[in-house]
This record gives structure tokens, sequence and C-alpha cells, in this order.
């Protein structure tokens, strides 16, 4: 293995080692929330012009809405779930919920294009699977307060 | 990884947490994961970052290529530029796959 690969293993080994703060569980609060309104809107033909419509802002703002910092409020959250009639609730989860056999392979590219067919070995195979695997169930677990999940 | 560890912090942990997502919920979706119609790729662009990858072989997610750019859209040249990358990198991937 040269250097070279091992210094790429190491990078984003620590880049998805380092243990999530509040602002990235944040983040994952809010990711976890458009992912279930946007399968929602999908799924029933619900538009962003649609959702404007039911919350009386323009398709612009909520463009914009779905930029929001973290810091979004649980109010506005309520309000865009009911107006495509979402219904959210927040729940501890066990990490079993998570769909986490859909993990195969994460595979990065480290590098210039140059070092990558120089190097076959520097496609950075996530063997690391299996790592990203303990780590997901890791920060799963450590999410288990605040993560919005989809009610049934 | 250089374009990731030279992020701002606060986009560094929103593209980490959205990577994770990406490969741990089924069909995750985001406002921040583009297609362009027409290029057999994706990009997460979150203002004024873009990371171009492509999906291979099941969930192989390879990173491929990043722009720095405020700008809201490129040129069509600019996407032909990038799909050229992609197709090499494919292709060394296909290698890569073939080689295992």
């Amino acid at each position: 293995m040269s250097k070279n690969l091992k210094d790429s293993y190491k990078d984003v080994e620590d880049f998805f080692d380092e243990e999530p703060s509040i602002s990235e569980k944040s983040w994952g609060v809010i990711h976890d929330f458009y992912h279930y309104v946007l399968t929602h809107m999908e799924k029933n033909g619900i538009t962003k012009t649609d959702l404007a419509k039911r919350i009386n802002k323009s398709k612009a703002s909520v463009t914009q809405m779905f930029n929001k910092n973290p810091n979004v409020s649980v109010r506005k959250l309520v309000e865009i779930a009911d107006a495509i009639d979402l219904e959210i609730s927040i729940r501890p989860i066990k990490y079993e919920d998570r769909a986490i056999e859909e993990i195969q392979l994460l595979t990065y590219t480290t590098g210039s294009l140059e070092e990558v067919k120089s190097n076959e070995a520097n496609f950075v195979n996530f063997d690391t699977i299996e790592n990203s695997y303990k780590k997901e169930i890791k920060y799963s677990k450590s999410v288990s307060y605040g993560q919005i999940e989809e009610s049934i | 990884m250089d374009a990731f560890s030279s992020l701002q912090d606060e986009e560094k942990k929103r593209i980490k947490d959205l990577i994770k997502k990406m490969v741990t919920v089924k069909d995750f979706r985001s406002d921040k994961i583009k297609h362009l119609k027409g290029y057999p790729f994706y990009e997460i662009r979150i203002f004024p970052h873009r990371f171009f990858y492509f999906q291979k072989s099941g969930n192989n997610i390879i990173f491929f290529d990043y722009i720095l750019k405020k700008v809201n859209s490129f040129p069509d040249k600019v996407y032909k530029e990038i799909n050229k990358k992609k197709e090499k990198y494919e292709q060394e991937f296909e290698r890569f796959i073939q080689r295992r």
C-alpha cells in the first residue's frame, strides 16, 4: 500500500470518524425532515408551487426555506408538514429502524485523475464500508433523541 | 478530500451528514442533491460548493469533481467537460471492479 493511499484512507476515515457535534446532529434532523417531506410530496404529486400556495408563500421563499440552517423552528417544521398532510412526531429511534442494509459500499476517489490512473487503489474502497456501518450505528444511537420520524 | 477538508466548519458538518444519509437511507431525497437532465451524474450543491458524483454497480458512490463558484448555473460546456471527466473516472472504476 503506498503512503499516498494510506494518507487517503486516513483522511476519509478521520473525516467520518469524528464524533458528531450538536450542529452535525441538527443537520441530521433537518436532512431527515426534508427527506420525508420531499418523498411524501413526490409520492403524492405535490409540487413546490403547491406547497407554496398551501402555506401562503412564494415558490422562491419555499426554495429558500429548504435551505434553512438547523435553527428552523419546530413551528415551521410542523407548518410545512401539515400543509402536505404529513404527520410528524419526535421519538427515539433504534438503529434497527434505519435502512442500513442498504449500505453496500461507499467508494471515494481522492487526488487527481492522473493519480487515480497511476494507482488503482486510489479508489478508496470503504472497507470502511464495515467501519462506516459501525460508525453509523454509533451515530444513530447517539442521535436517538430528537430524531424526527414519519408517523405511521 | 481536500475539498471537504477546506470547507467552513458548518458546511463541512452539513455535507458530512448529507453523505452519511445518502449511504444509509434508501432513496434519500434532498433539495441539495441535483440531477441535471441529460447528464449521468449528480451534484451536491451547497452554495457555493458543488461536489459531483455518480453511482455505479449498486451503491458505489464515486465523487469525481468539485467546483467552488458563486454562480447558480454553468454554461453547458462546463457540464460537458465535467461529463468527460466522469466518463474517464467511470472507465477507471470499471477496471477497478473487474480487478477485484
